[in-house]
């Protein structure tokens, strides 16, 4: 458990680097790993839905991705891209590809309806933490509403 | 008051922009203010960004012009710039640094180097694929054998991708990473297949694109929004009938 947190750190933070984030950034990437790993894992083990583990990891990981932007003065997707790479079912999807090669069609196709929830669960966690980012920054700069 | 300067230095920021892959709204946003920063009244610019395509029109004393700008050739993703460029309006906007002197960033950073040169490059790819291979399940060995794959993926993806559309690029370079992960499994050096081919072409994946689709089509920009949704949606169909492929020989 210890090592593969330690790993899905490095791995968020190498996949940083290859889309050549600034170097301020590099450990508040590792942190967000770090965090979407604990989320999702946490959720799992607490009996939560593949989906909804997903979504609050994405969630917690949007949320402080665009606290890091503010804090740091930097566009959110520098944060939100390498954040959510440790939530990508790439095993699910490999499932199913090698489930529709090996012609067990109505397993395939299960398998790639997950992968499509797990991502539209993913992208809906994006879609709340930026509306509710929105919503609170036009607060500030307005003063009403 | 230059004008020519300022549709020098707009155009540019928005052409760089959207090369490095900053978000719709962000560029749109930039190219007002440095107009504005510039002395152009905040209703008199107006400007229209798509995926491959730039519109401004700007009112001065001499009259309204509109100009285009074609984008095109390959992206190159580089977060830093783009933050540099925000920077650097957000310091015209305080009046700390004029037209000609931004202008002059501007073009010195078409030819800056890479913040992280290719040894680096090439190393984060080994460790982000190789502790994929182990957070997804593989065992021992698996992260080197997953670490070379992403290696092949990575670096063939920055060769094609200069020649051809970025998800032919990934199409290529993630049918030849599974290959190589095949070709492990058959000779038998791992049994774990399946974690070595998502270990090598996981950073592959379209993450920039999704999130860019996503806060476009969030701010309204519903063309590059969809525009950048279907980048996505074609760059992970392209994988996973790149993999669907790898396996077949396989099986």
């Amino acid at each position: 458990m210890i090592v593969s947190t330690l790993l899905s750190a490095l791995a968020t933070i190498a996949f940083a680097i290859l889309n050549q984030v600034p170097k301020k950034a590099i450990i508040p990437a590792g942190i967000l790993g770090i965090v979407a790993w604990l989320f999702l894992n946490g959720a799992l083990k607490n009996g939560a839905n593949v989906i909804a583990a997903n979504f609050m990891a994405s969630l917690a990981v949007s949320l402080l991705s665009e606290v890091f932007a503010r804090y740091y003065r930097m566009p959110v997707t520098v944060f939100a891209v390498p954040g959510i790479i440790v939530l990508v079912p790439g095993m699910d999807a490999y499932f199913a590809m090698r489930d529709f090669v090996t012609h067990r069609y109505m397993n395939g196709m299960s398998m790639a309806t997950e992968t499509v929830l797990i991502a539209g669960a993913i992208s809906t966690g994006l879609v709340i933490a930026g509306v509710l980012m929105r919503s609170i920054w036009r607060q500030r700069k307005h003063g009403t509403r | 008051m230059d004008e020519e300067q300022i549709w020098r230095l707009c155009m540019l920021a928005g052409h760089q922009l959207l090369r490095y892959g900053a978000e719709t709204s962000r560029i749109e946003e930039t190219i007002t203010h440095f107009a504005v920063s510039a002395g152009v009244k905040m209703d008199h610019v107006q400007c229209f960004v798509t995926p491959t395509g730039i519109f401004v029109s700007m009112t001065t004393p001499a009259g309204t012009t509109t100009r285009l700008e074609r984008v095109s050739g390959s992206r190159i993703l580089d977060l830093d710039k783009v933050t540099q460029i925000n920077e650097l309006s957000r310091k015209m906007q305080r009046g700390e640094c004029s037209v000609d002197e931004a202008l002059i960033k501007l073009e010195a950073l078409d030819h800056a180097p890479l913040l992280y040169s290719r040894p680096v490059q090439i190393l984060a790819a080994a460790l982000s694929s190789g502790s994929f291979t182990i957070i997804l399940g593989g065992a021992g060995l698996d992260f080197i054998y997953g670490a070379v794959g992403g290696i092949i993926a990575q670096e063939l993806t920055r060769w094609t991708v200069r020649y051809v559309p970025r998800f032919f690029a990934v199409l290529l370079a993630s049918l030849v990473g599974s290959l190589f992960a095949v070709f492990i499994s058959i000779v038998g050096l791992s049994k774990h297949e399946g974690v070595i081919i998502i270990g090598a072409i996981l950073p592959l994946l379209p993450g920039l694109a999704v999130t860019n689709a996503i806060r476009d089509l969030l701010a309204g920009d519903l063309l590059a929004g969809v525009a950048r949704g279907a980048e996505a949606l074609f760059t992970a169909a392209a994988i996973a009938v790149a993999v669907a492929l790898a396996i077949s020989i396989s099986t």
